[in-house]
């Protein structure tokens, strides 16, 4: 068997727990939030507020907390988060995956946009 | 509309932005964004965040198909994101500064351009083996791909490395900009520029958009663009959308892609140029 199809085989389980993980999240969140405000099953004036918040800003730790005391928004954005961290760790997985294949060449092409991804994630934390 | 209403109709348009989306090799963000603005009057903003999140849900959930059909180049995609993430990295810093009504004539004009790029027909490999660039046989770009109509492998190489990392390196540009995933100009890059066949830069560009899409999602997240309210309903939808469009994947023909490819974007295209006159 290839060492390509052994990386696909192993990024597959990967995606699999992220995406079901993340959707449960994001329909528990959702779930919270209709059950502790009523007011979102009949109220349009509620709408504007929620699809336009003004540029809000949440930290992670906030979303962590408010997550931990089941606040819906902050279980969505859990999710959401979830969501957003999947493509890094695969990415982190065919790195590991192509070291330890000593496949250096493909290592450094697959650390390299490791690196790039979490360059991004700094330099939004520091431009938020 | 009340939030209720507003999820339920967020949901059902991001289920077709997803089948859509795995049909095409498209995250979906270049349906949901005018889906979301035109048609449920989002503020584009958060209309890309929630578009960001929603492109690596359907990367995520079509990729699993992809991978386990062995559609997917992994070691290309890898390869083609050093030029898309550093570009989407640019294009979402871009997307913080510039003024809403460029975003729209933008992305009009982004629709128009790969619209007309798609209806030039595919073409699957013709090169003789060796024909492969220095970097793509010393990285082992290359790959096999399964013939539909004989179910043979059929071995292909990869080929004009430099102009398919150009064309990367602007599809990530446009995807960091405009919440999108980039597909449409990736699949182009491997399909028409490196001589990947059609399925497979489709799958492979499936697969890569959500890798390019997170290294923009960060900027978006905490720039606060991300409203939950939004996003919640669109990743949920896609997801369902990319599970139902990858099933349908083999069975639709290229040329049925490319032409349903090339209405989208037209409507798109003038939706969204509307739209930014209006706005």
């Amino acid at each position: 068997m290839s060492s390509t199809i052994r990386l696909s085989r192993a990024l597959q389980p990967l995606l699999r727990v992220a995406v079901i993980g993340s959707v449960a999240l994001i329909l528990l969140g959702m779930t919270l939030c209709f059950v502790r405000h009523p007011s979102y099953l009949f109220s349009p004036a509620e709408l504007a507020v929620l699809s336009n918040p003004g540029g809000a800003k949440v930290s992670a730790g906030e979303v962590f907390v408010g997550a931990a005391h089941l606040q819906g928004q902050a279980v969505v954005l859990l999710g959401l988060m979830t969501l957003m961290v999947t493509p890094i760790v695969s990415v982190f997985l065919a790195t590991a995956f192509f070291v330890r294949a000593r496949q250096w060449s493909f290592a450094a092409v697959s650390g390299t946009v490791l690196l790039l991804l979490l360059l991004s994630a700094l330099l939004g934390r520091a431009s938020g | 509309m009340t939030p209720l209403e507003f999820a339920l109709a967020a949901f059902a348009l991001a289920v077709v932005a997803g089948i859509l989306g795995a049909l095409l090799g498209l995250g979906g963000g270049i349906i949901v964004v005018p889906a979301l603005t035109i048609l449920l009057g989002v503020d584009i903003r958060y209309a890309i965040g929630a578009s960001i999140v929603a492109v690596i849900a359907t990367s995520s959930g079509s990729a699993l198909r992809f991978l386990r059909e062995g559609l997917v180049n992994v070691r290309l995609a890898l390869f083609l994101e050093l030029a898309t993430v550093s570009g989407a990295l640019a294009g979402a810093t871009l997307a913080g500064v510039v003024d809403h009504r460029v975003l729209y004539f933008v992305f009009s004009a982004v629709a128009v351009t790969i619209g007309v790029l798609m209806l030039r027909p595919g073409r699957e490999p013709a090169m003789a083996p060796g024909d492969s660039g220095a970097v793509s046989r010393r990285l082992m770009l290359g790959g096999t791909s399964i013939d539909d109509a004989s179910g043979q492998a059929q071995p292909y190489e990869v080929t004009r490395t430099p102009l398919g990392l150009a064309m990367c390196t602007a599809a990530g540009g446009v995807s960091g900009l405009l919440g999108v995933g980039g597909g449409f100009l990736k699949v182009p890059a491997m399909n028409v520029a490196m001589g990947v066949p059609l399925k497979v830069a489709t799958a492979t560009s499936n697969f890569m958009i959500g890798i390019t899409a997170a290294a923009s999602a960060g900027v978006f997240f905490h720039r606060g663009d991300i409203a939950p309210c939004v996003a919640a309903p669109v990743a949920i939808g896609v997801v369902a959308g990319a599970l139902v469009g990858t099933r349908l994947h083999r069975r639709i023909p290229a040329a049925g892609l490319r032409i349903v490819f090339a209405l989208v974007l037209g409507w798109i295209a003038i939706s969204m140029l509307l739209k930014g006159l209006a706005s």
